[in-house]
């Protein structure tokens, strides 16, 4: 399995599973859903939301939200589903990897 | 799926248009959010914009577009440079085109790789030239390799009953097209059946040259009649535009059958006939048949040699023992080129005194924008205070450069498109006019971007260091003093390009002495307001047998052609244009005959020479010795004495003739044998084929090879 691209496009794929948002909404909904603890500023997302587009995985489009405001939305492209399964089976593989070196189940360290 | 977008990236609508998609979405965010929560919003875009991969190639872009400009504001520095840049770019690239033309391009046949050219070698020189003899008992026995030959020919051809000039034809064997691979363009190409009986095959093809030039191209040339020597061809075919024979610098225009030798050259012997073993006059290819193995078919040619009726060696013209001569196969995938010979080492070392012209070039261009980039120190700091690289500036004079060299590249085709055609009319002053195709191709392209390439890397390079270096603070502070700066660089660059320019200097007056010694020696003889006229025979009528030829045959052209403004008229076997040239007592009889140097003409030639020399001194001092006796001179002065055509040695037959030239030039010394006198004729056997040969005039004015004068008169003699 190819290495983990990065964590941020996972956070944004995985975001984007529960419906269409715009750049902003993303950052926000990482933030809310990390529960304060990831506080992603929308100029270091948005390389990344370009760069998924790039790729595929999730598309833009213009709508107009309820309060008559026109912004970009994104949303996951069946693609983009796929490759969320395969990097999220590839992100428990790795942390519980992690895992496992930090907290040997033998008695080596005290 | 990426690839395709990011190419999508490439096009600039399609860029102009995500750039403005992204100023709207980005802005529709800042209306929506905080700032201090959006981060830097420019970075942010700048990073998009290097998501579309394209980034790099915008900048060059950039770099290209602000070069240009830079460089259009300072048009007095571009135009120096540019044209240094072209100069130097220009003789390299003139004289890679013609290396390239002369020595490295195949041959426009198939195959050329797999084509051989047959050679004698003997002990210390190498012959391409084998007798009609030879060739046919080779052909016939060897059973390894399939062969052809041709020879050059001078012909003699009538059109609508136009004479035309002197053509450069080939003949050919009737295996020579097939050999070769060679489609014809129009109609068809000889084939064997086109060469089978002497003097029986009166057909002609055409090269595309020729049949452009005198026949507009018309296909309806097929079948039409040309006279050639006075007996009528009829025109079969034409060559395809890029075949030129297997001759680098020549260019047959008409294709003759081998067995219309005797048809074509009604002056010369038979030379199919007569197994004249001294003049071989034709050039033998071949191809390896196949399944035999380069050694296989070398151990065929040389068991030939040992089987007496296949035993195709010459004899030796004093001993008349067999020569120790071996068949020797080479490469003629590049063609066989007497030019080659000629001119591949003066070429290579013009090709070097020509790199150094483009070094000295690049150092004086290198010069030119150190000293510019000294006054541009203030713009650097500025960009760099603003936040460009190092690396960007340097690119920027690496960009700057390249934008120069490809501008003086461009120049420096034309000018070597020029340059070529030049030398190459210089090289084809004379009888043998130098045919090459010059037009650049891809190589020669590839090698001037690459030559302009380099130019710009290495002119660049200091200058490039330069700016990198530059420091930001002094042009900051308000009491900033423009200074000149010491320039450790610029002036080692100085330095190198004095030195450069001293030993250009030095070797190109050398270079140009030489040539002046080079020629000064060939026009021992002064060459101006002199014309050569060439008779030759309109054919049909004259005998192929040139020994009857008289004194009143020779007479009358001189007199009448040189008639309207010559001051004086000589007759003589071969021009005394250059000592290079040849001026031989062709001793065409006897056993044991030698070509000696002399000169055979008639009493106009020496007061041609009177403007420079007195009558007599230049004059070749023969020394004449019997045989078995040493050292008894008699004191011939040949220009005297062939002076009223008596070009009569006062030695006995079979004297050993010493020849010894003016003091300063071993090229007059010789040896050779006295000859036996022809019964009943003084002069025969030693103007055998004036009337062929060439007259010279001295007009009275500046004398141009094309006054219709000398034409018309000339044309009117047969």
């Amino acid at each position: 399995m190819e290495p983990l691209y990065g964590v941020l496009e996972l956070l944004v794929l995985r975001t984007l599973l529960f419906g269409p948002l715009h750049g902003y909404a993303i950052a926000g909904a990482i933030r809310d859903s990390s529960g304060e603890a990831l506080k992603i500023e929308f100029g270091s997302l948005y390389p990344a939301l370009k760069r998924l587009e790039l790729k595929g995985w999730i598309t833009a489009k213009w709508e107009t939200s309820e309060h008559n405001r026109r912004a970009k939305v994104y949303r996951l492209t069946p693609a983009g589903r796929k490759r969320l399964a395969q990097e999220t089976s590839a992100w428990t593989h790795f942390v519980s990897a992690v895992a496992r070196v930090l907290k040997p189940t033998g008695g080596e360290i005290d | 799926m990426m690839l395709w977008r990011r190419l999508g990236y490439l096009l600039p609508w399609r860029r102009r248009a995500a750039e403005r998609d992204m100023q709207e979405e980005l802005q529709s965010i800042a209306d929506m959010a905080d700032p201090r929560e959006l981060g830097n919003l420019t970075l942010a875009a700048e990073n998009a914009r290097a998501e579309w991969g394209w980034t790099r190639l915008e900048q060059s872009l950039q770099d290209l577009r602000y070069a240009i400009r830079t460089l259009g504001r300072n048009p007095g520095f571009t135009s120096a440079a540019v044209l240094s840049l072209a100069i130097g770019i220009g003789a390299n690239t003139a004289l890679f085109t013609l290396i390239d033309t002369v020595m490295w391009k195949l041959l426009p046949v198939r195959d050329p790789e797999t084509l051989l050219a047959l050679g004698q070698q003997y002990r210390t020189r190498l012959s391409n030239g084998f007798t009609y003899q030879q060739y046919e008992l080779i052909r016939d026995h060897t059973q390894v390799m399939d062969l052809a030959a041709y020879s050059g020919v001078r012909l003699n051809v009538t059109i609508d009953g136009t004479i035309e000039p002197t053509v450069n034809g080939a003949l050919v064997t009737g295996d020579y097209f097939p050999l070769l691979g060679v489609r014809p363009a129009v109609g068809r190409v000889f084939a064997r059946e086109d060469d089978r009986v002497p003097a029986g095959h009166p057909v002609v093809v055409l090269s595309d040259q020729c049949w452009k030039r005198r026949f507009g191209g018309d296909p309806a040339v097929l079948g039409k009649q040309i006279s050639i020597s006075g007996v009528p061809f009829d025109i079969v075919g034409v060559t395809p535009p890029e075949f030129f024979g297997a001759e680098v610098g020549t260019a047959p225009q008409l294709y003759v059958p081998v067995m219309m030798q005797p048809t074509v050259m009604p002056m010369t012997v038979n030379l199919l006939d007569r197994p004249n073993v001294y003049s071989d006059w034709l050039r033998v290819l071949g191809r390896l048949k196949p399944g035999v193995s380069s050694g296989q078919a070398a151990a065929r040619l040389d068991a030939l040699a040992g089987v007496p009726e296949t035993d195709w060696r010459p004899r030796n013209k004093f001993t008349g023992e067999v020569e120790d001569v071996r068949l020797v196969v080479s490469s003629a995938a590049t063609g066989l080129s007497e030019l080659r010979r000629q001119f591949s080492q003066p070429l290579f070392i013009l090709l070097g005194a020509t790199g150094i012209v483009l070094l000295i070039s690049c150092a004086n261009v290198g010069n030119l924008v150190l000293a510019r980039s000294a006054t541009r120190r203030h713009e650097f700091a500025l960009r760099l205070a603003l936040g460009a690289g190092r690396s960007r500036l340097m690119r920027q004079v690496f960009v700057e450069g390249f934008v120069l060299s490809a501008f003086a590249g461009l120049a420096g085709i034309a000018l070597a498109w020029w340059a070529t055609q030049t030398l190459v009319a210089y090289a084809s002053v004379g009888q043998g006019a130098v045919v090459l195709n010059l037009s650049p191709d891809l190589r020669v392209l590839a090698f001037t971007a690459v030559m302009s390439m380099l130019a710009a890397l290495l002119f660049s390079s200091v200058p490039a260091l330069r700016a990198s270096r530059v420091d930001v603070s002094p042009y900051c502070r308000r009491d900033f003093v423009r200074t000149r700066p010491a320039s450790g660089p610029g002036r080692a660059l100085v330095i190198v390009q004095v030195a450069l320019s001293l030993v250009l200097l030095v070797g190109a007056g050398l270079f140009v002495r030489t040539l002046q010694n080079l020629n000064r020696h060939d026009a021992d003889v002064d060459q101006s307001r002199v014309l050569v006229v060439r008779v030759e025979p309109r054919g049909g009528t004259i005998r192929s047998d040139v020994s009857g030829a008289g004194r009143e045959d020779r007479e009358p052209p001189r007199r009448s052609i040189c008639k309207p403004r010559a001051v004086f008229a000589a007759c003589a076997q071969w021009v005394w244009i250059s000592i290079r040239n040849g001026v031989w007592w062709r001793a065409a009889h006897g056993p044991g005959a030698h070509r000696v140097p002399a000169l055979l003409c008639d009493h106009g030639h020496p007061c041609g020479a009177r403007a420079r020399f007195q009558r007599g001194r230049f004059a070749a001092r023969c020394s004449v010795r019997r045989a078995g006796q040493r050292g008894i001179r008699a004191g011939i002065h040949p220009w005297e004495r062939a002076a009223g055509y008596q070009p009569r040695l006062d030695a006995e037959p079979g004297a050993i003739i010493d020849t010894v030239g003016p003091p300063h030039d071993d090229h007059w010394r010789g040896k050779g044998l006295a000859l036996p006198e022809p019964q009943g004729s003084d002069t025969a056997h030693c103007l055998p084929d004036v009337p062929s040969g060439q007259h010279r005039f001295r007009a009275d004015g500046p004398a141009r090879p094309n006054d219709a004068r000398y034409r018309r008169h000339s044309e009117t003699r047969p």
